[in-house]
């Protein structure tokens, strides 16, 4: 697995910070004993019989104890009835406790030495761990049992020592497992990403191992190849499937000079691109990137919960001494087997899992449904938020205007008129323009071949110009622009049009308007249009209880309208400085208060905020003023986002409370000595199971969506399918394999 | 010992053939391990020797379950006088048994379940004994190929599967750890021809005759539950009855069956 870059190191196996380490070191590190164990039986690497060992140890000591167990409740059943037991059940008796020493004594090697030796690393950073604890105990218990056979009187324990050894190293190997669960399936999406690619140059192709592209370097994607990683494309044009980065189902054109994200899938063209992001650097890098670090930044209940297990251990171990000293009367082994009941219930596993693996898994889990957190502190917040203020250009609305209709002066002329309008707004890239152009091409307006245009010229901020040939020949100068480009007082215009123009100011709409020959031949009323989802976000918004505001620097007519169609209040005509303020005053007098926008024009807004939610970040995932980013342009994540960290929140608090309650009553009664340590090793199971339950619950739902993504073909892997190399290979494929390899 | 612990005579061999109804049960999830077992194995013989050990793993988990769950019946009746243990026990068992048996003879039907909701996957758990299973590497002597083929079987047991639970149940009632051992030794030999056929890749019956042999198997069962239940009512009979005799079935004493393991 790959490491967290920087200062942290990350666990071998889960991919978590190890807490306390000395930074990036060649071992590996792992942030617990279960993640060591899991790593070792894990490993993939088939030659490795370490892991299989492990696993068999694992296994024979589940073996042996089952024994133990056994003879220790023959002799149990036979302590029933005491004062029946004759010659040869004594001797039984006698032979079963030989037998169970025997037995326990691989279970504690195999399994003891493993949790000495965690143990022992640990000390030696100077941390006390509670697997050093537990450690000891069984230790004393089997060493004080073993005296007791020898002596041939006294109780032995030999089936606690192995089923808490079991049991533990179970228990540690479950929580490992959750862990992985919980984080790993974004990295797993990592690895997704193609092993190899086609690299181009001079007009060679060859497969190289995807790791050693550079930036600068050209690559060839055929049609149904996952695109290995960023490039821009040089040559072709084709439709990629971006679901697995953006969310966004349907296929996107895409042609020269236009951005591809690796791991995305080109579905028809085949195309060459240039490099522009090295492997692991790209949009998907950064995106894990981020995760990454925010999975590292503890939130407000995490860094209560380290808070708590910084001083947990050296006081569990101070109790665990006090409970041992005060039953030390009743016998060194009564004694024993108190403390060590300590030691398993209170060890922090429940309580250590409780939050982080809650918050990761939401992490995760929103990732993979194109939410990104930069914090687990972010994901605290956005649950206790009370109020949303919504941007309106480019978040409520898609920031594109679109014609909503238009005037023209003589309807006989329409065609030509629009005709006209069309060979003007084709050729600029005004946002108006390209949207008056959209829209007439779909109505099938195109060049008539009777009025030509000619010298063609965009005015920047103001409007297009030309000269206009009639059929007559006569040319004349057209002008397409707003009024202030055309000066209508001093053209002519219509009743109609007159009349459209007055009420579009009104309404505070804005107008394209085309003129030549001293007459303003048509009118176009430009409004920008809700997204689809919209009105759906901000019902479901309504629905959790928000507060809701839009912030817009329009006009308060316009504002009007737009809060007439949302049923919530729009507050209109705010500069910048306005909205910070206004964003102010909602904290105030509602509560925290999120700041919902493009992450770039209300910046400001969103520093003033309790949560800043870019919409739209797209592969830009790092916009910094925003603390929430959603890669796709979908509104409907926004209370999809704040109904998750309120999910979070209450799992996190549902782990606490059972974390806490189950030690302190479990604490009670192993301190008046009425938890057997096996019991105790038991629940401590238990315990961190409904903890990962639960905490796993998060991310339900899920497999759906990543079954979908798992299951795309990836034929740009050589290895998967040989058949499919082109012939201009020119390395053998024994060399390609050595080259992926290392 | 003053205990009316009742032998079972008639219950091993109706165990006995239930077990076999184990193997269509769990041919889904404990067939699809025993045809990993033999996976690898060079020959046929030494695919048989697989097919065993890791019956015998089963076996032993069976045994172990047994004997924990006799325990506990009979410290259970430590509390309350041993016959409304027992009885109480039995009833139980009776029970699952009967509801097991109805469903195995396809009179009761499943209620639908949906997979995949939990969130952990079984997969995820069963991998480590697939892991077990995967063929020898270079360098594995035949011995700890064997014991990981034993483990894997001593793992499987553990699987949760409802007939376990039923027969488990039937042991506890037993409120002794050697009955309860012995019970489920009965129920786990039961499970292992078909399945051990079925790892070795050997389709000794026509699927009429299996249809047939799992019809009789689920009406052992339904049988046991039966007579469990008559034993149940029967414990607690004579319990209300102080004094009086014990009932014909359970009149034998049982002394510790000398062998262990």
């Amino acid at each position: 697995m790959t490491k967290v870059a920087g200062s942290n190191s990350a666990c071998d196996y889960c991919g978590l910070p190890v807490i306390g380490s000395d930074g990036p070191s060649d071992e590996p590190e792992f942030c617990c004993f279960g993640c060591r164990f899991a790593s070792a039986i894990m490993r993939e690497r088939d030659d490795d019989t370490t892991a299989r060992w492990t696993l068999t140890r694992l296994g024979l000591s589940i073996f042996f104890s089952m024994n133990v167990m056994v003879f220790t409740m023959a002799m149990w059943s036979q302590d029933i009835y005491g004062e029946e037991v004759g010659r040869l059940s004594k001797s039984f008796h006698d032979l079963f406790r030989y037998l169970c020493l025997l037995l326990a004594l691989p279970v504690i090697s195999m399994l003891g030495i493993p949790l000495f030796g965690h143990a022992w690393q640990n000390l030696r950073r100077g941390r006390l761990s509670s697997e050093l604890l537990i450690a000891i105990g069984v230790t004393a218990a089997f060493v004080f049992s073993a005296i007791s056979v020898a002596r041939g009187t006294g109780q032995i324990y030999f089936e606690v020592a192995c089923m808490v050894l079991v049991l533990v190293t179970l228990g540690r190997w479950l929580e490992a497992t959750g862990r992985l669960k919980a984080t790993a399936a974004l990295e797993k999406l990592e690895n997704l990403l193609p092993r190899a690619a086609r690299k181009v140059r001079s007009h060679i192709e060859r497969i190289v191992p995807t790791n050693s592209l550079v930036p600068g370097d050209y690559i060839r994607v055929r049609a149904g190849e996952r695109i290995p990683v960023d490039c821009r494309i040089q040559n072709g044009c084709t439709h990629v499937d971006e679901q697995l980065f953006t969310g966004e189902s349907l296929p996107v054109a895409r042609g020269t000079g236009d951005d591809l994200i690796g791991g995305t899938v080109n579905i028809e063209g085949d195309i060459v691109g240039e490099v522009t992001a090295g492997p692991h650097e790209g949009s998907f890098g950064r995106m894990l990137e981020v995760l990454r670090a925010a999975r590292s930044i503890p939130g407000q209940y995490q860094r209560l919960a380290d808070r708590v297990a910084q001083w947990f251990v050296p006081a569990v171990a101070l109790f665990a001494a006090i409970v041992f000293l005060a039953y030390a009367e009743k016998g060194i082994l009564p004694a024993v087997m108190c403390a060590l009941s300590v030691v398993l219930i209170a060890c922090p596993c429940a309580l250590g899992l409780a939050t982080p693996l809650a918050v990761w898994s939401a992490l995760s889990h929103a990732a993979r449904h194109q939410v990104l957190f930069r914090n687990g502190a972010a994901l605290e917040r956005l649950a206790e938020v009370k109020a949303v203020r919504f941007d309106k250009t480019g978040t409520l609305s898609d920031g594109s205007p679109s014609l909503t209709g238009y005037t023209i002066e003589s309807p006989a002329d329409e065609d030509r008129v629009l005709s006209v309008a069309w060979q003007l707004t084709e050729s600029s890239t005004h946002v108006f323009s390209q949207s008056i152009a959209k829209a007439l091409e779909h109505k099938g307006i195109r060049e008539d071949g009777v009025v030509q245009l000619k010298d063609i010229q965009t005015i920047p901020g103001q409007g297009v110009e030309a000269t206009l040939l009639d059929d007559d020949g006569r040319p004349a100068s057209v002008r397409l622009g707003s009024d202030k480009f055309i000066d209508v007082n001093e053209t002519l215009c219509s009743d109609d049009i007159r009349q459209s123009l007055e009420t579009a100011r009104h309404n505070g709409v804005a107008i394209v308007l085309l003129a030549w020959r001293g007459r303003v031949r048509s009118l176009f009323l430009m409004e920008e249009s809700l997204r689809t989802e919209t009105v759906s976000a901000i019902e479901s918004c309504k629905k959790l209880g928000l507060d809701l505001a839009v912030l817009t620097g329009d006009q308060q007519r316009r504002a009007k309208r737009l809060a007439d169609t949302l049923q919530i209040p729009v507050l209109g005509e705010l500069s910048p400085t306005d909205k910070s303020e206004e964003i102010q005053r909602a904290r105030l007098a509602v509560g925290p208060t999120a700041m919902v926008g493009d992450g770039i024009n209300d910046a400001p807004a969103m520093a003033y905020s309790d949560v800043g939610i870019a919409l739209g970040c797209g592969a830009d995932i790092t916009r910094d003023s925003a603390s929430v980013c959603i890669i796709s342009d979908d509104l409907d994540r926004i209370p999809w986002a704040i109904d998750l960290a309120r999910s979070t929140r209450r799992v996190v608090r549902q782990n606490l409370f059972w974390a806490f309650g189950y030690n302190s009553i479990g604490m009670t009664l192993a301190a008046i000595g009425l938890l057997n340590p096996a019991i105790a090793a038991l629940l401590m199971v238990v315990s961190s199971v409904i903890v990962i339950v639960n905490s796993l619950r998060l991310q339900a739902g899920s497999e759906v969506d990543e079954q979908f993504l798992l299951s795309r073909d990836e034929p740009s892997n050589p290895e998967d399918s040989p058949t499919e190399l082109p012939a201009i290979v020119d390395s053998p494929k024994d060399s390609f394999a050595a080259g992926v390899a290392g | 010992m003053i205990d009316i612990i009742g032998t079972y005579p008639i219950e091993l061999p109706l165990v006995f053939m239930g077990g076999i109804l184990g193997s269509s049960h769990c041919v889904g999830m404990c067939g699809g391990f025993a045809v990993a077992v033999g996976y690898s194995a060079r020959s046929f013989s030494a695919n048989l020797i697989r097919q065993v050990l890791w019956s015998l793993g089963r076996i032993f988990t069976y045994a172990f379950l047994g004997t924990v769950a006799g325990f506990l019946g009979s410290r259970m009746s430590l509390g309350i006088s041993l016959t409304t243990a027992q009885g109480l026990l039995a009833l139980v068992a009776g029970l699952l048994l009967i509801s097991q048996g109805l469903f195995s003879a396809g009179i009761l039907r499943w209620p639908k379940r949906r997979f995949g909701k939990c969130p952990i996957d079984n997969v995820s758990w069963l991998l480590p004994i697939g892991r077990m299973m995967r063929p020898p590497r270079n360098g594995q002597t035949s011995a700890t190929r064997a014991a990981e083929t034993f483990l894997a079987g001593v793992v499987t047991g553990f699987l949760p599967c409802g007939l376990v639970y039923a027969y488990l149940a039937l042991a506890a009632a037993s409120a002794n750890m050697w009955w309860g051992l012995t019970i489920m030794v009965a129920f786990g030999f039961g499970t292992t021809p078909i399945m051990i056929a079925t790892g070795a890749g050997a389709s000794l019956l026509t699927n009429p005759m299996r249809v047939r042999l799992f019809r009789i198997a689920a009406w052992c069962i339904l049988l046991t539950g039966v007579l469990t239940i008559g034993r149940g009512f029967a414990a607690l009979g004579s319990d209300s009855l102080q004094g009086s005799p014990a009932c014909p079935m359970c009149e034998e004493v049982v002394s510790i069956p000398p062998t262990v393991q």
